[in-house]
């Protein structure tokens, strides 16, 4: 999803906000997803500094707020499709 | 890489999309209700219809009658068809490609020549027997046993979950000739026609959804089958099978993807019509995030499905994984995404009158067939798991 944004652009097509809110959306998702559940494989380990998969899930929360949030960009889906 | 549809598999779309519309989809419903007698004359009948137009013969070459498409062609025409009527898109599947594709990839000559301009021709209905009713996800444990006598192979067992058994002319079945060998070395696959003395075939049964597409137990009982039954090579049979289900898995993703486009389309127009306290309900936020989470899902099933047919296409190695990766995801989005729209159709989701009933039963068996996703998950982490192993 994000290389097809970034293939759009390369192609000279117009901004397409239903791809470039796509991958926004699901990749912000989906990162604290993955990221916590690295943290539980890491178990107690995974909740300490020596670990970086405790800062991974710090960070992966920033994807889904940075740059339009989540909400946002299911209120930008959801109005490109339905109205 | 490249995100954009040729022009060529623009217009199969287009075409697709208007044949499917006017012949198919109308039929839908009427496939899914009607009585166990009536669905073997309209499955056929819209198998038949879609030979008209060549979509059984996309996979195959042209000197078999086929046009020998891409793969990605495939499932653009597959997403179509599985849009219109999912039943349709099963058993048009299981004869072309559960079948048709390994007789294609490992029958001899003889054999592509017997079968294939039939089954392309919607004159001839194939179907594929793996499955027992002590051996589904476990496909190594299967019991039907070859024998060889003078003059050919006798076949002795049960297969169950046979999609297309009450209506195919013939089925490639799997039985161990020499189960001391294991399942890489000691399973044949035989292509054995349906009026073969032996041969029988149990009644169909009755499922939650795909209701339009017949399944049943094919019965195995002395059958006496020539030396040339043999696809290919006698021990190759698993391997041959495990081949074709990477097929099958792009197959039932693109079923998924189709049923996940239908439940969209039907939420999109009934939450624009439908109101509640003085709007439309697509104004509620509730309503249209789920849109949003629909479109989502849709999309990434789409992608993934189309990165799983241009990997096979290019003979990758990770295409197996791909390919599993695809389905996995396509099913699961696709039950997600039918639950979400009857949600939004609200009480009128659960009665018969709107398809998104039908959508939501038959969503299900995705993420049952060609392997369930438990069994996608194991083959995914082994192959992630051998990598870091290495
Ligand atoms: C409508 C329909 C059409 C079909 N068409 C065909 C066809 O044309 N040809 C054909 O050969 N087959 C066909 N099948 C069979 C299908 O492929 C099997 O149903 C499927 O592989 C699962 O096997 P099973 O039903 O025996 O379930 P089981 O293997 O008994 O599995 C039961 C449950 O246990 C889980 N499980 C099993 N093993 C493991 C494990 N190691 N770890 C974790 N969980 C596990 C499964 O995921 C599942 O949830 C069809 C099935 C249906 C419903």
């Amino acid at each position: 999803m994000v290389y097809r944004v970034a293939y759009d652009k390369d192609a000279g097509y117009p901004l397409n906000h239903l791809h470039t809110s796509i991958a926004k959306a699901f990749v912000g998702d989906w990162g604290i997803r993955a990221a916590s559940e690295a943290v539980q494989i890491f178990g107690g380990y995974g909740f300490i500094h020596e670990y970086p998969v405790e800062r991974m899930l710090r960070d992966a929360k920033l994807a889904q707020i940075g740059g339009g949030t989540s909400e946002v960009q299911r209120f930008i889906i959801s109005r490109l499709m339905s109205f | 890489m490249n995100y954009d549809l040729n022009d060529d598999q623009k217009a199969i779309k287009e075409n697709f999309a208007n044949f499917c519309r006017n012949e198919i989809a109308p039929r839908a419903q009427l496939l899914d209700r009607a009585p166990e007698h009536d669905v073997l004359k309209l499955i056929r009948e819209n198998i038949k219809k879609l030979a008209s137009i060549g979509y059984l013969g996309m996979g195959h070459e042209e000197s078999c009658g086929g046009t020998n498409n891409d793969l990605i062609s495939q499932v653009v025409a597959g997403e179509e068809i599985a849009k219109a009527c999912a039943s349709t898109f099963l058993s048009c599947g299981a004869s072309c490609g559960l079948f048709g594709v390994p007789v294609k990839l490992f029958g001899t000559e003889e054999q592509k020549r017997k079968y294939l301009p039939g089954i392309i021709a919607g004159d001839i209905i194939g179907s594929f027997g793996l499955t027992e009713p002590e051996a589904g996800s476990d496909a190594a444990s299967i019991r039907t046993m070859a024998v060889k006598n003078g003059k050919g192979w006798v076949l002795n067992g049960t297969k169950t979950f046979i999609t297309n058994g009450p209506i195919a002319d013939v089925c490639l079945v799997m039985a161990y000739n020499d189960k001391n060998a294991g399942p890489g070395a000691g399973v044949t696959a035989f292509v054995v026609d349906a009026h073969t003395p032996g041969f029988s075939v149990g009644k169909a049964f009755d499922k939650l959804g795909f209701r339009g597409s017949p399944t049943s137990e094919i019965i195995l009982e002395d059958c006496e089958v020539p030396q040339d039954a043999v696809l290919g090579e006698v021990g190759r049979g698993f391997i041959q099978a495990m081949q074709t289900l990477e097929y099958g898995r792009i197959g039932m993703a693109t079923v998924a993807l189709g049923i996940a486009v239908a439940c969209m389309d039907e939420a999109n127009k009934y939450s624009k019509d439908r109101k509640a306290f003085g709007k439309p309900i697509n104004r509620y936020q509730e309503i249209s995030f789920k849109i949003a989470d629909m479109m989502i899902l849709t999309d990434l099933s789409r992608l993934l499905i189309y990165r799983a047919a241009w990997a096979k296409e290019a003979k990758d190695p990770e295409s197996a994984v791909l390919a599993s990766c695809a389905k996995l995801f396509a099913s699961e989005a696709a039950t997600q995404i039918s639950s979400m729209a009857l949600q939004v159709h609200g009480g009128y989701g659960y009665i018969k009158d709107f398809p998104v009933e039908r959508l939501y039963r038959d969503a299900k068996l995705g993420e049952i067939g060609e392997g369930t996703s438990e069994i996608q998950r194991i083959l995914i982490a082994r192959s992630i798991l051998e990598r870091y192993c290495a």
